[in-house]
C-alpha cells in the first residue's frame, strides 16, 4: 500500500530542512537503505536514506525548497498504484503539519500491540540512516555528566531538541535541580509558550513552502525588506544569544611578537615547494591545541553539576561562508602535524562554503579559534561556543612601535590574542597562564613542530 | 507546670490544612501546636471525604448485590439497614480521627482543643470549650487558667486553617431538618422518600448517587447547563447519561428562587436560569449542595488588618496574610476546596516557615475525584478552557467498554479523555469517567508534574488486563493523529 513519506529528523536540532537534491527521480524503485535526496539542516548536508521499499510514486518537494519536519516529500508504493487520494492528504496536511511524532531514534512498532488503527492515515517518518556516529554527544542529547546524569523532563528535552536549546547549560529548577520546561523556555528566550505555534503557521492548503530569498513585506516594502531567517541564520540567533546571556564571559587580551611567527611560515612555505602552502591560521590553531596540553584545565567545558575536563584536543575553526559561519573540527589538532592541519582546514573550508559539511565534521570541538586578522581587525572578542571553556579570538599582524628594556623603539610585527573564558569554568589566573603559554609558543614557533 | 513557651508554629484548625501543617512543622524540629474547636481531621474526615465515601461504598456492595445474578451469584434476602450504614460510616471517622491524635502524640504536637482567635502577630486567645475537651497533659505549655475561659497562646508563626462551611442561596434558609447540608445528609435518622439537590458540584451529586442507590427518589437542579460543571463537557454528558439509566432526574439551566417548609416536607419554586414560568417541585428533604465559604469569622481578622474578599482570606505567593508571621491555607483561602490541597498549602507553609525553599503549590496539576457512580476524576484543564486559552490542542479519547479488564468485572463503559498540547506534547489536561478512574488519575498527575509528554506516556508499558490500558489507548489515539514532538 502507498504511503507518504514526511522529511525525518537528520539532525538533532533540525526543525527544517533544504531539499538540496534528490537522488532517486519518480518512477525509481528503492532497497532499504538507499540514498533518496540531500537534505540541508541548519547546519550541515545530511543523507536522507529510505528505510523501505518501493517505488517512487511522486516526489512532492522540489530541489531547492524549503520542508518542514515530518511534513510530506515523497509518496511510496507499488506501481501503477492510485495515489490521488494520498497527495490530496499529503497537500492537505500541507508543510508544517507533521503527522507523527519524529523523533531521533524512531522505536519500532511492534506487530502485537493492539494499537488502534489512528482515524487517519499518518505521515510515515522516514527512517534516517544514522549519521557516521559522532564522536562527541549530540549538542542537546542529555549526556552523563561527569558528575552524574542530566537530569530533564521528557518534555524539556523534546522542548530543547525543538529550540535548539542546549541542556548542558539549562539550570534545573525543579525537584532535586530537575530541569523542566521553564528553565528551557527561559534560555530559549523570549520564546514563549504560543512561540511555536506562532512560527510555524498552519498551512490551509497544498505544499506550503517556505519562500527562499528576500520577501518584502506588503504595504511596507520602500521602508525595508524583510530576509526570512535561513535555517543557519536561526541557529546563530538562537546559539549565539543563549551563549552570551548565559556564560559569564570575561576577556584577556595580549599582545604577541608574530615576527618568530612570519619567519617559521616563510620558512615551512618554502620547504613545502609547491605542495601547499601553510597560513597563519594553522600555526595558531596548533599553538593553541599545544598550549591546552600545557594548561588542560582550559579544555573544559561546564555541565551544570560538574566540569567535563576533556582528554582531546579538537579545535574548532571559524569559517565565514555566505550568510552565516560554522565551524568545523579538527579532531586531535595537537597530535598532528601542521601540515596535516593546513591540509585538513583548507578541506573543512572549501566544503563548509558549499554547505558540504557532514554532522560529525562540525560537531565535538572542545575549543575554538576565530581569526579576523584577514579582514583588517586589531583586536576583538568572540562568543564562546558551547560548550566549550574559551575561545581565542586573532586580530591582524601589524608594524607596531616596541619600546624594549634598554629604551630603544623598534618597528615590530605585532599580533593581538584575546581569549574570552566561561568564567564558570576558567578563572582569570588560569585564562592568562594560558595565553601566557601561547604567546611562548607562537614566539618561539619551533616549537610547534615538535 | 513548666514555664511558658513561645511556640515556633501554632497551627488553627487540625483538618487536612492543619493537621498536616502541623506535623511537618514539628519534623522539621519546630516546636508546634494545633487549635481544633471539634473533632480532629476536620471536615474531611468527620464530615465529608471519608463519612461519604465509607456511605458510598454500602451503596455499591447493595448494587452488586442486586446484580450478583449476573455474575453467576445466587443472593437472596437483601434487605438495606440505612442506620447501619450511616452507624458505620460514622465509626470510620471517628477511628480515623484518633489516628490524627495519636499522629499528634508521635510527633509531640501539642493539641489545644477549643476556639481560636487572633490576637496579632505572635498571639492566639483560646476559648476551651466543653468540659473534658481540653487537654490536661502535665505542664502543658500554654499560658493560661485550666479548663474554662480565655488562655493565650504564643506562636512565632500562625498558620490559619479553618477551613469552609455549606453555604446557602438567598430564599433559601437550612433548617437541619427538613432543608440541609451534607453534615445532616451524612446523618438522617431515616431514609427519605425523595430528594431534590441543589447544586450539582461533586458534593451534590455524590448524595445524589448514595440516595439513589438505596431507592430515594432525587432530583437534581443545577444552575449551569451541566452537571458537574467543572468537568469537561463530554465527562458530563456522560455522567448524564449514566444517571439517566439510575433514574435519577437532572434538571439543568434551572435556579430555584424559593423552599418552603411545610408538614415535614419542601416545596420548591424552580425557574430556567435565564427567567421564565416557574414550576414547583416537592420533596422529603432539600439539601443544599451549591458549595462553601470559608470559616473566616470570629477569628479577629479585620482587627489586624488581615483582608479578606468573597468569604476568603487573602494571601501572597507564601501563603502568608497582610500580617507577617501569619499564614492561611486549605479551604480558607479559597478554590479548589479540597483535601489533597489544603494537605499540600500546610506542607509548603511548615517548609518555609522552617527556612527551607519548598517548591511552589503545584497549582495546574490538582486532581480532582468525585465518587458518584461512575466516578469522576480530572487534573488538568478541559477542552473548553485550553482552547479559551487559546493552547494549540490534541484530544484522545478512549471509552473503557472494549477493555477485557471492564467487560470481566462487568463495570460501567465509560471515557477516558486525554488533551495534549500540540506543539511541546506537554499534557493539557486529562478526564475521566468510569471504573477506577479515582486511582488511576493519580499517573497523569504525575505526568503533569513531571512533564511526562505524549511521545514517553506512549511508550509507557501498561499491564493488561487493567483498567489503565484505556489511558494509553486515549494517549495514543491523540498522538497518532499528528502531535508534533
Amino acid at each position: 500500500m502507498a504511503q507518504i513519506i514526511g522529511l525525518p529528523k537528520l539532525s538533532p536540532t533540525m526543525e527544517e530542512g533544504v531539499l538540496v537534491k534528490w537522488a532517486k527521480k519518480e518512477g525509481d524503485s528503492v532497497e532499504p537503505g538507499d540514498l533518496v535526496a540531500e537534505v540541508e539542516t541548519d547546519k550541515a548536508n545530511m543523507d536522507f536514506n529510505l528505510e523501505d521499499e518501493g517505488t517512487l510514486l511522486k516526489l512532492l518537494v522540489a530541489e531547492g525548497d524549503t520542508v518542514k519536519l515530518g511534513a510530506p516529500v515523497a509518496i511510496l508504493g507499488e506501481t501503477g498504484e492510485d495515489i490521488a487520494a494520498l497527495i490530496a492528504e499529503a497537500q492537505a496536511q500541507g508543510n508544517g503539519q507533521p503527522a507523527a511524532a519524529p523523533s531521533p531514534a524512531p522505536a519500532p512498532t511492534p506487530a502485537k500491540a493492539p494499537t488502534p488503527t489512528p482515524a487517519k492515515a499518518a505521515v510515515k517518518p522516514a527512517v534516517a540512516k544514522a549519521p557516521a556516529p559522532a564522536p562527541a554527544p549530540a549538542p542537546a542529547a542529555p549526556t552523563p555528566s561527569a558528575g552524574g546524569r542530566l537530569l530533564a523532563s521528557p518534555l524539556a528535552k523534546t522542548l530543547a531538541l525543538e529550540l535548539g536549546v542546549d541542556l548542558r547549560a539549562v539550570q534545573g529548577s525543579g525537584p532535586g535541580g530537575r530541569i523542566v520546561e521553564r528553565d528551557v523556555r527561559a534560555l530559549a528566550g523570549a520564546k514563549g509558550a504560543p512561540e511555536p505555534a506562532a512560527v510555524e503557521a498552519p498551512a490551509a492548503n497544498a505544499l506550503a513552502v517556505v519562500a527562499r530569498g528576500p520577501v518584502a513585506v506588503p504595504g511596507k516594502s520602500d521602508e525595508y525588506v524583510d530576509r526570512p531567517l535561513s535555517t543557519m541564520r536561526k541557529r546563530i540567533a538562537e546559539r549565539l544569544t543563549a551563549a552570551k546571556r548565559d556564560i559569564p564571559h570575561f576577556y584577556l587580551t595580549a599582545s604577541c611578537d608574530a615576527g618568530p611567527l612570519l619567519a617559521f611560515r616563510a620558512r615551512l612555505n618554502q620547504l613545502l615547494g609547491g605542495s601547499g602552502k601553510v597560513s597563519v591560521n594553522d600555526l595558531i590553531i596548533k599553538g593553541c591545541a599545544l598550549a591546552l596540553r600545557r594548561v588542560p584545565e582550559v579544555n573544559a567545558a561546564f555541565m551544570g553539576d560538574a566540569i567535563r575536563y576533556f582528554t582531546h584536543v579538537h579545535m574548532g575553526v571559524a569559517v565565514a561562508i555566505e550568510d552565516g559561519l560554522v565551524t568545523p573540527v579538527v579532531r586531535d589538532a595537537d597530535l598532528k602535524g601542521i601540515g596535516v592541519i593546513s591540509a585538513e582546514v583548507k578541506d573543512l573550508a572549501d566544503r563548509a562554503k558549499h554547505r558540504g559539511l557532514k554532522m560529525h565534521e562540525i560537531q565535538g570541538s572542545t575549543f575554538t579559534v576565530s581569526n579576523l586578522g584577514m579582514f583588517g581587525i586589531d583586536v576583538f572578542q568572540a562568543i564562546i561556543n558551547p560548550p566549550e571553556g574559551a575561545v581565542l579570538a586573532v586580530g591582524r599582524i601589524r608594524k607596531q612601535p616596541v619600546v624594549a628594556a634598554n629604551g630603544t623603539i623598534t618597528a615590530s610585527d605585532r599580533m593581538s590574542l584575546t581569549l574570552s573564558c566561561d568564567h564558570r569554568t576558567v578563572d582569570g589566573a588560569l585564562g592568562a597562564r594560558y595565553l601566557d603559554e601561547l604567546t611562548d609558543l607562537l614566539e618561539h614557533p619551533e616549537s610547534l613542530a615538535l | 507546670m513548666t514555664a511558658p513557651q513561645t511556640y515556633d508554629v501554632c497551627v488553627i484548625g487540625s483538618g487536612p490544612g492543619g493537621y498536616v501543617a502541623a506535623i511537618r512543622a514539628a519534623q522539621l524540629g519546630l516546636s508546634t501546636a494545633c487549635i481544633e474547636r471539634e473533632s480532629l481531621g476536620g471536615v474531611c474526615l468527620n464530615w465529608g471525604c471519608i463519612p461519604t465515601k465509607a456511605l458510598l461504598r454500602s451503596a455499591e456492595i447493595l448494587e452488586l448485590c442486586h446484580r450478583a445474578g449476573e455474575f453467576g451469584v445466587g443472593v437472596t434476602g437483601i434487605t438495606a439497614d440505612f442506620s447501619a450504614m450511616v452507624e458505620r460510616s460514622r465509626g470510620i471517622s471517628r477511628k480515623i480521627s484518633k489516628g490524627v491524635a495519636y499522629l499528634f502524640r508521635k510527633n509531640k504536637v501539642d493539641h489545644i482543643q477549643g476556639t481560636a482567635r487572633l490576637l496579632g502577630a505572635g498571639r492566639i486567645a483560646v476559648t476551651t470549650g466543653a468540659p473534658g475537651s481540653s487537654p490536661k497533659a502535665p505542664g502543658h505549655p500554654w499560658r493560661g487558667t485550666g479548663d474554662a475561659g480565655e488562655q493565650t497562646v504564643a506562636a512565632k508563626n500562625i498558620i490559619v486553617a479553618t477551613g469552609a462551611r455549606a453555604r446557602s442561596l438567598p430564599g433559601i434558609e437550612l433548617d437541619g431538618d427538613v432543608v440541609i447540608a451534607y453534615r445532616e445528609a451524612l446523618t438522617l435518622p431515616a431514609l427519605p422518600g425523595s430528594m431534590i439537590i441543589l447544586g450539582a458540584g461533586a458534593i451534590g451529586v455524590e448524595f445524589a448517587s448514595f440516595y439513589r442507590s438505596l431507592g430515594t427518589e432525587v432530583t437534581i437542579v443545577e444552575y449551569m447547563p451541566t452537571l458537574v460543571p467543572n468537568e469537561d463537557a463530554d465527562i458530563a454528558a456522560e455522567l448524564a447519561r449514566a444517571f439517566k439509566k439510575r433514574g435519577i432526574k437532572a434538571l439543568t439551566k434551572k435556579k430555584v428562587t424559593r423552599a418552603k417548609v411545610a408538614g415535614g416536607r419542601v416545596t420548591v419554586d424552580i425557574e430556567p436560569a435565564a427567567g421564565g414560568p416557574s414550576e414547583t417541585l416537592s420533596a422529603d428533604k432539600l439539601l443544599v449542595a451549591v458549595g462553601v465559604t470559608g470559616n473566616i469569622e470570629d477569628l479577629g481578622l479585620e482587627a489586624l488588618g488581615i483582608g479578606t474578599s468573597r468569604g476568603t482570606i487573602e494571601v501572597d505567593q507564601s501563603l502568608q496574610t497582610a500580617v507577617r508571621g501569619i499564614y492561611a491555607i486549605g479551604d480558607v483561602i479559597g478554590a479548589p476546596a479540597l483535601a489533597h490541597v489544603a494537605s499540600a498549602e500546610g506542607v509548603f507553609v511548615a517548609e518555609h516557615i522552617a527556612g527551607h525553599s519548598p517548591h511552589p503549590v503545584p497549582y495546574d496539576a490538582v486532581p480532582a475525584c468525585t465518587y458518584c457512580h461512575p466516578e469522576i476524576a480530572s487534573v488538568g484543564l478541559t477542552e473548553e478552557k485550553a482552547r479559551a486559552q487559546g493552547i494549540a490542542i490534541k484530544v484522545g479519547k478512549f471509552p473503557f467498554g472494549p477493555l477485557g479488564k471492564t467487560m470481566a468485572a462487568g463495570e460501567y463503559p465509560g471515557l477516558v479523555k486525554f488533551i495534549w498540547d500540540e506543539n511541546s506534547g506537554a499534557l493539557v489536561g486529562a478526564h475521566m469517567i468510569g471504573p477506577a478512574v479515582t486511582d488511576l488519575i493519580a499517573s497523569p498527575t504525575l505526568a503533569k508534574t513531571t512533564e511526562v509528554n505524549a511521545e514517553s506516556f506512549i511508550h509507557t508499558i501498561f499491564a493488561h488486563p487493567t483498567f489503565a490500558e484505556a489511558m494509553k489507548e486515549a494517549a495514543e489515539d491523540a498522538t497518532g493523529m499528528a502531535i508534533h514532538i
